[in-house]
């Protein structure tokens, strides 16, 4: 549906002191009255503040209103903006409400893209909108593989693996079985991948609520040499007591985190055991998951000094190094852009925040609603969930009709394709040819 | 040597061809049919039946844009089946067994009837004006001018014939097959595949005991496919089922490396949706029998088709296996099942009007396009030869959409598609499904088919009739229904409109009161069902209707927007490689055909229309 009205964040995902967020489409007007719950008609650039609520009544937050009608807006359809307090639960219960209403997530650029076919943009600009979208949605694309919960994209797909099954003993009936009599048990079989599948559904609709996949921010892995001081580092960073440090080596065996916020960006810092060449059996459980936290991580600080050398061979997004103990060895000669601090003593700190930041921003400079994949995640199984409900029932009836079960079950596919990629008929066929024996 | 100068030559006299010569007649222009066995005109080659899943609505669709293969099924056919009965209304497909003998002659007779000129001969290339075709040179050398060319060869283009290791060179078996105009189209610059197909061996009768086989009638009240069939008794004719078992899988397996199938001995892909006896027997070892069925090839014919036993083991393995089944012990053959072997044209070379994207004038339909069955090929053929029609009369050409009918999923299907093997029509195809039933036809196509003119006058009267008759019904149904009359069907207290009760589960649209059911007296009692049903469908199925045609506007929207033939992929930014590759040899010519492509993703579709919309405004147009 081209021009469903879409609901996302306009300013960076984080805290700050004011966030907006945009309505835009043919009901934008509809929904934002029913987020503030009034029914008052409004004009092109009216601005007023308003209540909001959430889906259950609940006044959470007020904010500013701007109108803009079509054809005079950004996107050229109706947009309505919202500026509400900058916390990112609120935010994220403004978008449950509009979802609540009928609106959807933006995808990545979809504003710019609307705004462009709507003939808001000029010529020249095109090249340059194509262009964004297809690095926002390869950024996309990498977020969905790496930084977001792995193994919530990974349930996603066996539920869309099972559901290509049960469409494919349905398509079998209704494609293929003739006049051989399977149909009843076709059906039962269905039937119980497809509660199967609802369970699946349940169950990660539930880890999503929990917030746990929404409120993890930037990840931060400090890696390096046994006894370079990252726990030290951490400590400094964090400004609380929470790695146990000491001057054995091998210390921290296993990962520590902490949750902080740097300039509004929500971040978690993460310590991790040493890696050096020989360990015993406690230590290499925890080197194990150093190397897991550099693959999740957003970006990392590579500590080394002038006794321990980097860790070397390591293949992240985004790296920082930084020598310790400057405090020590202080002329020592330093590469390009590394960082020279002294955890220990305080020094040098400020400019790592700053390089962190840096990258932080350069990690982050999509627009937020790439950010919010693991709410646009949870609508996409709940609608899946949905589907798969009513085609239950469907089954349940004494007489049923598999066409529009299947009908059904493609409804569910379909709600997770943007996730995982598009399936196509020809997917169903192969599957039907790779299981069942087809053909007279 | 005579010189010929025609308005369009069709090469190939199967059911693509049929179609295609037959339709270019009823358009009044010159036509002439070339084949190499005029006695062959219109031959089902392989399965004595028309129709089937999804293949059945393809016919009536035929049936609607003027073709003649309906009704010839109709005159033809010994028993009339729908299928899926009870897997729900949009999958119902009519199927009928056929008297081939019958087919082929009641065919020779529509072609003889009409004014298409048939001549004898084979064609070895083309001729060309420009990047236009200009007309076809024979064997004999003989030279044809014509203003368009259709090609539909089958599978005689280099066929080779496979049974065990025995080969023979045949387009079919006992007819030779076409040599050189393969190589005259490549180097005319066509791309070439080889493609596989079977077909089982037929019995004979008199030597199959009859008492072990369960039989299998067609229904008490058959349906005629086409809408211009008046009287319609047909017969009921007998088929029967028997179940292949272990002890045959046992002799397959050992004669395995005799199948030129494992052997190595063909290249040619074959269809996995109708795979060879062999080939059920590896890959699903865990089966310990199949369903066969035996099929009369005619009304009280001595040769019986082996439905369900594609083979090319060699003849003494086939006879071999077949023994050991309970009511074969003593089978003899009239002849052996065998595989063969063709090149094929990858249909990505064609628009979708089915002329060929290079050369204008020329189309190609059937087999050649890597299809397989009757009626994917008639289907073809007939919209090839409405277009090579409209294109000599100087008009517009007839497009099939995905959401208007199975033949336009099918074109579009193939023209984007890879064709990894012969295609076949399935229902799953059509994502608009629920939307393109049977008895719903003349809706979806007779305005495409008044507007190209391919039907005839008074069939358009008689279906505008049916849909003027359907629309009354549905808004007499949103009248009111009295609380007494709805308390007799189901359980509901006040009164409401007809429609709303018809939607409860339990209330079939039989059971309302006789005034919602009012007919006009002329339409035949099958036709009166037919639209009723039609009709409760439409209202049953409201819901998903809805949902469908909220789908169908997203497709369309992309069918509109055009991309140029010589689009330079590489040099938009953002497209991926893969994308790149295969937009580039396939060519699209709109976005939608673009958007299905295999492997393009949701943001190469994104960055693509962009280009699209920025290129039209640039240009001018929109």
């Amino acid at each position: 549906m081209e021009n469903q009205t879409i609901v996302s964040q306009a300013t960076p995902f984080g805290y700050s002191s004011i966030a907006v967020i945009r309505l835009s489409g043919e009901h934008a007007f509809l929904f934002a009255s029913g987020l503030a719950n009034i029914s008052t008609p409004r004009k092109h650039l009216e601005s007023v503040l308003l209540p909001i609520f959430d889906e259950g009544g609940k006044r959470i937050d007020s904010g500013i209103f701007t109108f803009f009608k079509n054809p005079r807006s950004y996107t050229g359809e109706d947009v309505v903006e919202i500026s509400c307090h900058g916390n990112p639960l609120i935010v994220k219960m403004i978008l449950n409400h509009s979802l609540f209403l009928g609106a959807r997530l933006a995808e990545p650029g979809e504003y710019t893209k609307r705004a462009f076919l709507n003939g808001k943009m000029s010529l020249s600009q095109a090249e340059s909108v194509g262009a964004l979208i297809a690095s926002k949605s390869k950024n996309a694309i990498y977020y969905n593989n790496k930084n977001i919960e792995g193994a919530s994209t990974e349930s996603i797909n066996t539920i869309k693996e099972g559901l290509i099954s049960a469409l494919s003993a349905i398509e079998y009936e209704l494609d293929i079985s003739e006049e051989e009599d399977t149909l009843h048990k076709t059906v039962s079989n269905v039937v119980k991948i497809l509660n199967n599948n609802n369970l699946l559904c349940r169950s990660l609709i539930s880890s999503f609520d929990a917030g746990v996949a929404y409120s993890s921010g930037f990840r931060v892995v400090i890696i390096g040499r046994p006894n370079v001081g990252k726990s030290t580092l951490m400590n400094a960073l964090v400004g609380l007591n929470r790695s146990i440090v000491s001057d054995a080596a091998g210390t921290t065996r296993d990962t520590v985190t902490h949750d902080l916020i740097i300039d509004g960006y929500p971040i978690t810092m993460i310590d991790t055991a040493g890696v050096r060449e020989v360990y015993d059996n406690i230590e290499a459980e925890g080197v194990q998951r150093t190397t897991c936290e550099m693959g999740r991580a957003d970006i990392v600080l590579s500590l080394y000094s002038h006794d321990t050398k980097p860790v070397d061979n390591i293949d992240v997004k985004k790296q920082i190094n930084v020598y310790n103990k400057a405090d020590l060895h202080k002329n020592k000669k330093l590469s390009g852009s590394d960082i020279c601090i002294s955890a220990l003593h305080g020094t040098g700190l400020e400019k790592l925040n700053k390089a962190l930041m840096a990258a932080l921003l350069d990690v982050g400079s999509f627009s937020g609603d790439v950010f919010i994949n693991t709410e646009r995640q949870k609508q996409s199984v709940m609608s899946c969930e949905s589907s798969i409900l009513k085609s239950l029932a469907l089954l349940k009836k004494e007489n049923p009709v598999v066409e529009i079960v299947a009908y059904e079950i493609k409804t569910a596919i379909g709600s997770l394709d943007s996730f995982l990629g598009k399936t196509t008929t020809d997917d169903i066929l192969n599957k039907v040819f790779s299981s069942f024996c087809v053909g007279k | 040597m005579k010189h010929h100068r025609v308005d369009v030559v069709v090469v190939g006299g199967g059911h693509a061809g049929v179609e295609a010569a037959l339709i270019c007649d009823h358009y009044k222009i010159k036509t002439l049919l070339i084949t190499m066995d005029p006695s062959a005109i219109g031959r089902m080659s392989c399965n004595p039946a028309i129709g089937g899943l999804a293949k059945g609505q393809m016919v009536r669709e035929i049936d609607v844009l003027g073709g003649q293969m309906a009704a010839t099924t109709d005159s033809s056919g010994i028993q009339f089946k729908i299928l899926n009965k009870k897997k729900g209304r949009a999958v119902w497909s009519p199927r009928a067994q056929v008297d081939k003998r019958c087919y082929e002659k009641l065919v020779l007779e529509k072609i003889k009837k009409s004014s298409v000129e048939i001549i004898t001969g084979e064609v070895v290339s083309l001729l060309y004006k420009k990047n236009r075709v200009a007309g076809v040179t024979l064997r004999s050398l003989e030279q044809i001018y014509s203003k368009t060319v259709i090609l539909t060869a089958g599978t005689f283009l280099s066929g080779t014939i496979h049974i065990g290791e025995r080969k023979i060179n045949a387009g079919r078996m006992g007819e030779e097959r076409a040599e050189g105009l393969t190589q005259h189209l490549e180097s005319a610059g066509f791309k070439s595949g080889r493609l596989k197909t079977g077909t089982p061996p037929r019995l004979n009768r008199k030597s199959i005991n009859w008492s072990k086989a369960d039989l299998s009638l067609g229904d008490t009240n058959p349906v005629p496919f086409s809408y211009s069939t008046k009287t319609f008794n047909p017969t009921n004719e007998p088929c029967h089922t028997l179940y292949s078992n272990d002890e045959s899988h046992q002799i397959i397996k050992k004669n395995r490396d005799r199948s030129p199938m494992f052997s190595g001995d063909i290249g040619g892909v074959g269809p996995r949706y109708c795979p060879s006896i062999e080939d059920k027997v590896f890959k699903f070892p865990d089966r310990d029998s199949h369903l066969l069925f035996l099929e009369p090839e005619w009304t009280n014919s001595d040769q019986i088709y082996l439905n369900g036993f594609s083979t090319s083991l060699p003849e003494e393995t086939q006879i071999e296996s077949l023994r050991v089944i309970p009511g074969l012990e003593n089978v003899d053959f009239f002849r052996p099942g065998y595989a063969i072997e063709y090149d094929f044209f990858p249909p990505s070379q064609l628009k979708n009007t089915l002329e060929t994207k290079d050369v204008s004038g020329l189309f190609f339909a059937g087999q050649m396009n890597g299809t397989s069955g009757y009626e994917e090929a008639a289907a073809q053929g007939l919209v090839c030869g409405i277009n090579a029609s409209l294109k000599v009369l100087g008009k517009e050409q007839l497009v099939l959409t995905r959401d208007s009918s199975y033949i336009g999923v099918m074109i579009d299907d193939l023209i984007t598609k890879d064709t990894l093997e012969p295609y076949r029509m399935f229902t799953s195809r059509a994502e608009f499904r629920l939307a393109l039933r049977y008895s719903n036809t003349p809706d979806r196509l007779l305005e495409k088919a008044v507007e190209c003119g391919s039907i005839r006058k008074s069939l358009e009267d008689l279906l505008l009739s049916v849909i003027k008759q359907k629309q009354n019904m549905r808004e007499g149904l949103g009248g009111s229904m009295a609380p007494d009359e709805i308390k007799k069907i189901t359980h509901l207290k006040h009164s409401a409109p007809a429609k709303d009760v018809l939607k409860r589960n339990e209330v079939s649209i039989w059971d309302l009161p006789k005034r919602y059911l009012e007919y006009p007296p002329e339409h035949p009692a099958w036709l009166v069902n037919d639209t009723i049903y039609d009709v409760e469908s439409d209202i049953k199925y409201e819901g998903y209707i809805k949902r469908c045609i909220v789908e169908m506007r997203s497709l369309r929207k992309n069918e509109k927007i055009k991309l140029q033939n010589d689009l330079n992929y590489g040099a938009i930014p953002g497209l991926s490689s893969e994308a790149i590759e295969k937009l580039s040899t396939i060519k699209p010519e709109n976005l939608g055909q673009a958007m299905r492509v295999s492997g393009i993703t949701p943001s190469d579709m994104a960055v693509l229309a962009i280009h699209a919309v920025k290129e039209s405004v640039s240009r001018g147009t929109t």
